[in-house]
């Protein structure tokens, strides 16, 4: 105890030093961003965001600013404060909104870097593409309906776990820019009169938009990328010759769940050009069925109908996307890993390589069931 | 220098202290630093380097085996006289304490980046004072069990490194030693770094228990690292591309912050804080080693004070420097590179010059009889 | 002292000097009884000399007194069960302080002294602390020798030693270490010795009081020793190997050598099915968490990083928390504060009257104060489950410390977040680590790592499985039992 008192004296200096509290605030305080739209509107540069009010008794739950002169991104997130009744804080961004227009200006990837590079914002936000002005969506308000802020994620969380749209989180479509063996795809939604998911944006190396697929397509690039989440729906028109009687009215359709794929890809590297075999094989089970079938006695027909009706669609859609020089799929990936020192010597200009390559593929399809009904 | 039993440490405490030491700082960094040098076969270079690291440790076993009671200190004095071994000494002194200080301002700095980019160090610094004075003074044997416990506890890691594996891309890692393996034995230099930490068998060794086990701890000690490092490594290869892992200063923590989980988001806050706790072993132990240094050179101090005078040389040192993040790295870095030389080139030559030494007293001896 | 210096060593045969030495050792003791009467059968003068409140008056009348007075045969006998014959004055005033009787005969320079105690007591009741579902409905009483009796009645063996002390310069309190001789460490007992020998007081009321001069470290907030009232957990702690001190005077007992977590155990978990029992013990854990940070990591999330919580969850905080006018931190000081003083003011009260203000602080305070806007909703549910965990544990002591270490834990938060609460996690565990009872390990079986002692820590194994005693008491004896597992019928 001979050193009690210089014990006390530390103490007390070390208690003097505790003015402490440098970085609270305090959750009322902030205005949280859940949405960050950018766009270009009469070619100027816009930041729009919208974020919750804690206000039980405002009937409106959000709040809306928009920065038409922006600097930067990191720049008018400074605006937003003055406009707002708290302290923008970027922590929990759910939803970034991009507008189709300046996707296609290209270039517009490292706005985004102050959201990567702040310890504190979230990577965790769902990146969607807007069709259309990035503004109707924002300021977009429905009584019968949630506020935006939980409106958005919903809508493309629920619609990609349906595999008609994609699941894009800004961490994921960070990895797919810097990935030289693939491009980037994004989900896509408008507006109509209500907010519509409506399949996927796929934009080039440099993040430039250069197509889009829709619903159908979606899933089916889904299955492409081995990333089916839970079941995927798939409809077929069959031809009027395959189906039977032909009906006016009701279009002869044959959709089918697809619950199980399981693929291999097989990769080589000849003649200046790189070969993939792709061989799918899909469990399915059908959903609908329009037109009268004997399914029973000649199920192996069906499959063998359905398997040249996928193969049709997929093969499409590979030839889009060959066509337009990316690779949303991730062939170049698999190029990667079997072919290494051919994909290197590629890899500044994979894209363009890809639409030289031989893509075959084959389907095979099982059908699990039927449903209730023969 | 009988060691009463009260002092002494078991075998898994042994294994958890190396251990604990060696995981520092590294494992936030590593995966980035590889990356750069080796690409995604930057995972060879760890094992590698845990192969060279056991080996540094068994030399330095062999030299300690000569005189299994005495520590480092006592072998400087020992071997090299009374005034170059009393220099040995405080050099090796310093070096504890300067390792301390680097991770100690290591983790500050990145809690700041992190987390509280306005609080300033001191703060932060103080707040770790108070449990490591609380257990520095307390000497070897609760290190001991502080690293035991924290072992144990830092295994959720393990557990929250599995959540990624859901967006992980195998393919990233094939093919296998894509450069050839100059890209790796390169990284390996690198690799060494992270197990930095096994140096402290040096004083630990007296201290165990079973000296016959001592072998086998050490290679247990830098295989746990070495499985820690690799696991890490591949979750962040495999879920990073290979030049997006280049962008960020620590990949582990971009990793863990996609984690998302129903109750709760962001899970590189949790860790982070989380972390600090495991990390405080390495810290902690070369602080109390230091302390115990400081015993042994002037047996008349008092552990209490000496840990006391360390926390506030700490302390004042993060008010003078304005410590940014580079300047915290580059001091990591110099501890590093000294580091290297006390724990892989020193063990050979002690053990050279143990056997050197044998070899003129066996001459001398034969010559005598 | 005057008096005592005056006095001589022993006891003279003349009766009147005594009498006069003993009233003037009891000067200004009116319930001292000092009866003179003539044995009849050998035609002395006696005395018997006792203090009035301490002594069975059936006893004294019956069994000395009437045969004494009445009986003529040559050897009068006196039908007391325990008597011995003494002629120093220190033991015999020790003696009739402690409720014997002495009886003096003229011409004989002994005294005896007479069984005769019998002081108001309590009868045996349920424990009111540790109530228990399945164990016994005994608890301990007010006397020592009683409390030694209810613990012999579950370890009748010879090996159950007593290790009488006597502590107080005043008091001379009786303090029995109770313990297996052939299974207790040694090396414990002599510490225990030399620590209870090394007290210099007036004297011990309580058994808590002798736990703090013992205890190895009086700064921790943590109990040191198990304090009970129930002989079924103390005779349980005994057959692990432990000490047991019993305190006369008071109802409670100490348990040493202890572990942190043996007071996360009760004796219930025994008696109930394994399962169940694991079940609820990690509960107990689970509670011990919540109640020491469970407002302060509302503080830290509240203040700091609120990122961490999920978007819904932060919209519906943020619009309860947007109407108080306070800080986080000064609501929930605000609001524990309230809750301790309802409990301390709940312990004070009558039962009836408990119950009510129970009902009037939680109910009405808390509503009142959610709808005038003083706090918030989600404080209110935070506190409401801190203020549940903390009784879950079973230990009261272990309990009050945790309500204690909370507002540390929110003060730390409210400065550096959530690294605050890392950091007093770690100070947390560092100080569990460096703790001590007795010089064992006060964490054990966590620090150090015990694997073996794991079966009856965050679960409880049957029993059949649990082969060993505890290693932190370092029995000598380390096995307990033998039992197979309970085969199957086919």
């Amino acid at each position: 105890m001979k050193y009690y008192w210089l014990k006390i004296c530390i103490i007390v200096v070390l208690l003097g030093l505790l003015p402490g509290c440098y970085d609270k605030m305090y959750l009322e305080d902030a205005t949280l961003i859940l949405v960050l739209g950018f766009d270009i509107e009469e070619d100027r540069f816009i930041v729009y965001s919208s974020s919750p009010l804690f206000n039980k008794d405002a009937k409106k739950k959000t709040e809306e600013f928009y920065d038409d002169k922006p600097v930067s991104v990191r720049h008018s997130k400074n605006n937003f404060d003055t406009m707002s009744s708290g302290i923008p804080s970027a922590g929990k961004i759910q939803t970034i909104l991009i507008g189709k227009k300046l996707l296609e200006h290209g270039n517009w990837f490292s706005m985004l870097d102050t959201l990567f590079r702040n310890a504190e914002s979230s990577v965790n936000a769902n990146v969607a593409v807007v069709n259309g002005p990035v503004s109707e969506v924002v300021y977009y308000h429905a009584d019968d309906k949630p506020p935006l802020t939980l409106l958005l994620p919903k809508l493309i969380s629920s619609s990609s776990k349906k595999n008609a749209t994609l699941d894009t989180t800004l961490q994921e479509f960070h990895r797919q820019m810097y990935d030289q063996a693939m491009t980037p795809a994004l989900p896509m939604i408008r507006k109509n009169t209500n907010l519509v998911a409506e399949g996927a944006a796929l934009l080039n190396e440099q993040g430039k938009y250069v197509t889009s697929l829709d619903l159908q397509e979606t899933t089916l690039l889904r299955v492409l990328q081995r990333n089916l989440t839970g079941v995927g729906s798939y409809t077929a028109n069959v031809p009027e010759s395959q189906a039977g009687q032909p009906n006016p009215i009701v279009q002869s359709k044959l959709s089918v769940d697809i619950a199980k794929l399981s693929v291999r890809i097989r990769t080589s590297y000849e003649h200046g050009r790189f070969i993939f075999n792709l061989r799918y094989k899909m469990k399915t089970r059908i959903t609908e069925r329009t037109f009268p079938f004997n399914t029973t006695m000649r199920k192996t027909q069906l499959q063998k109908q359905l398997d040249s009706l996928i193969q049709r669609d997929l093969m499409a859609l590979i030839h889009k996307i060959q066509k337009n020089c990316i690779d949303p799929i991730g062939l170049g990936i698999i190029a990667q890993a079997y072919q290494y020192h051919a994909w290197k010597k590629v890899k500044d200009h994979w894209g363009d390589a890809l639409s030289e390559a031989d893509i075959r593929l084959s389907v095979k399809t099982e059908m699990l069931d039927s449903g209730v009904l023969q | 220098m009988q060691k009463s039993k009260s002092i002494q440490i078991t075998w898994l405490q042994f294994v958890l202290l190396i251990h604990g030491t060696q995981v520092g700082v590294g494992f936030l960094t590593l995966p980035r630093e590889l990356a750069k040098v080796a690409g995604t076969d930057g995972w060879i270079s760890i094992i590698l380097g845990g192969v060279l690291s056991v080996v540094a440790s068994l030399f330095i076993i062999h030299a300690m085996k000569r005189q299994p009671e005495a520590t480092l200190f006592d072998l400087f004095n020992h071997y090299f006289g009374k005034w170059v071994g009393k220099t040995a000494s405080v050099i090796f002194l310093f070096y504890l304490i300067g390792g301390s200080l680097a991770i100690i301002f290591s983790i500050v700095s990145i809690l700041r980046i992190w987390l509280m980019p306005k609080t300033p160090d001191f703060m932060l610094i103080l707040l770790l004072a108070v449990p490591t004075y609380m257990i520095v003074h307390h000497g070897i044997k609760m290190i001991g069990r502080y690293a035991e416990l924290i072992f144990y506890f830092s295994l959720w890691i393990i557990i929250l490194l599995a959540f990624p594996l859901n967006h992980s891309h195998w393919l990233y890692l094939l093919p296998f030693i894509k450069e050839g393996w100059m890209p790796i034995l390169s990284a390996t230099r690198l690799t060494i770094l992270s197990y930095l930490g096994f140096e402290i068998t040096f004083i630990l060794y007296p201290f165990l228990m079973n000296k016959k086990k001592a072998v086998s701890a050490v290679i247990v000690a830098n295989t746990l690292t070495m499985l820690f490092y690799i696991l890490t490594t591949l979750v962040c290869f495999s879920y990073f591309s290979s030049l997006e892992i280049l962008q960020y200063t620590w990949p582990t923590l971009s990793l863990l912050k996609v984690i998302r989980v129903q109750f709760l988001d962001r899970w590189d806050v949790i860790f982070l804080a989380m972390y600090m706790i495991v990390i405080s072993v390495t810290w902690i132990v070369y602080m109390s080693l230091a302390v115990f240094g400081v015993k042994q050179l002037i047996p008349k101090s008092k552990p209490s004070i000496t840990t006391v005078v360390i926390l506030l040389i700490t302390l004042a040192l993060s008010l003078v420097l304005d410590l940014s993040h580079t300047q915290v790295t580059q001091m990591t870095r110099t501890m590093s590179n000294i580091g290297i030389v006390i724990a892989y080139v020193f063990p050979l030559c002690l053990w050279g010059y143990v056997k050197l030494l044998e070899g003129i007293r066996r001459n001398h001896g034969g010559d005598s009889s | 002292m005057s008096s005592q210096q005056q006095q001589r060593a022993t006891i003279s045969n003349n009766l009147s000097d005594n009498i006069t030495q003993i009233k003037s050792l009891f000067q200004g003791s009116p319930d001292l009884v000092i009866r003179e009467f003539i044995i009849q059968s050998i035609r002395k003068t006696a005395a018997l000399v006792y203090l009035g409140g301490l002594t069975d008056k059936n006893s004294v009348n019956n069994n000395v007194l009437e045969p004494l007075m009445f009986q003529l045969n040559m050897n009068p006998t006196v039908s007391i069960s325990h008597l011995i014959t003494e002629d120093q004055w220190r033991a015999i005033s020790a003696a009739i302080l402690g409720g014997s009787s002495v009886l003096f005969v003229n011409g004989n320079a002994e005294a005896s002294i007479l069984d005769t105690q019998g002081w108001p007591q309590r009868s045996i009741e349920d424990p009111q602390i540790e109530a228990s579902l399945k164990g016994a409905h005994q608890g301990f009483v007010e006397t020592g020798s009683q409390n030694i009796a209810l613990i012999r009645r579950y370890i009748p063996s010879t090996e159950l030693k007593i290790k009488e002390l006597r502590v107080g310069q005043r008091g001379a309190t009786t303090v029995s270490i109770m313990y297996l001789g052939d299974v207790a460490q040694p090396e414990i007992l002599d510490e225990l010795v030399e620590r209870i020998q090394k007290i210099n007081v007036d004297a011990i009321i309580n058994a808590g009081e002798l736990g703090e001069f013992i205890e190895d470290n009086p700064y921790s907030p943590f109990p040191q020793f198990i304090s009970t009232e129930r002989p079924d957990s103390a005779a349980s702690q005994i057959l692990q190997g432990r000490y047991v001190m019993v305190v006369d005077g008071s109802p409670n007992v100490l348990i040493g050598p202890t572990t942190f977590v043996s007071f996360f155990q009760s004796i219930d978990d025994y008696s109930t099915r394994w399962l169940i029992s694991s079940f609820i013990r990690v509960t107990r854990y689970f509670a011990f968490f919540i109640a020491l940070f469970l407002p302060a990591i509302y503080i830290a999330l509240i203040s700091y990083n609120y990122v961490i919580i999920p978007v819904k969850l932060i919209i519906s905080i943020g619009e309860s928390r947007e109407r108080v006018p306070f800080p986080p931190f000064a609501e929930a000081i605000l609001m524990e504060i309230t809750l301790e003083m309802l409990r301390e003011a709940g312990i004070r009260l009558p039962a009836p009257i408990g119950q009510t203000v129970g009902i009037v602080g939680g109910i009405v305070i808390g509503q009142a104060a959610v709808q005038a806007g003083i706090v918030s909703n989600i404080m209110v549910i935070v506190v409401a489950s801190t203020a549940i965990a903390s009784f879950i544990i079973p230990n009261y002591d272990m309990g009050a410390a945790v309500r204690f270490l909370r507002f540390p834990m929110m003060i730390i938060a409210s400065i550096f977040g959530i690294v605050g609460i890392a950091a007093g996690l770690m100070t947390l565990i560092i100080h569990l680590i460096t703790l001590k009872s007795l010089d064992t390990p006060y964490g054990s079986p966590l620090a150090p790592v015990r694997f073996t002692d794991w079966k009856d820590t965050f679960i409880r194994a049957p029993l059949w499985i649990m082969k060993k005693r505890p290693v932190n008491a370092h029995p000598v004896q380390l096995e307990r039992q033998d039992s197979p597992q309970p085969e199957e019928n086919p």
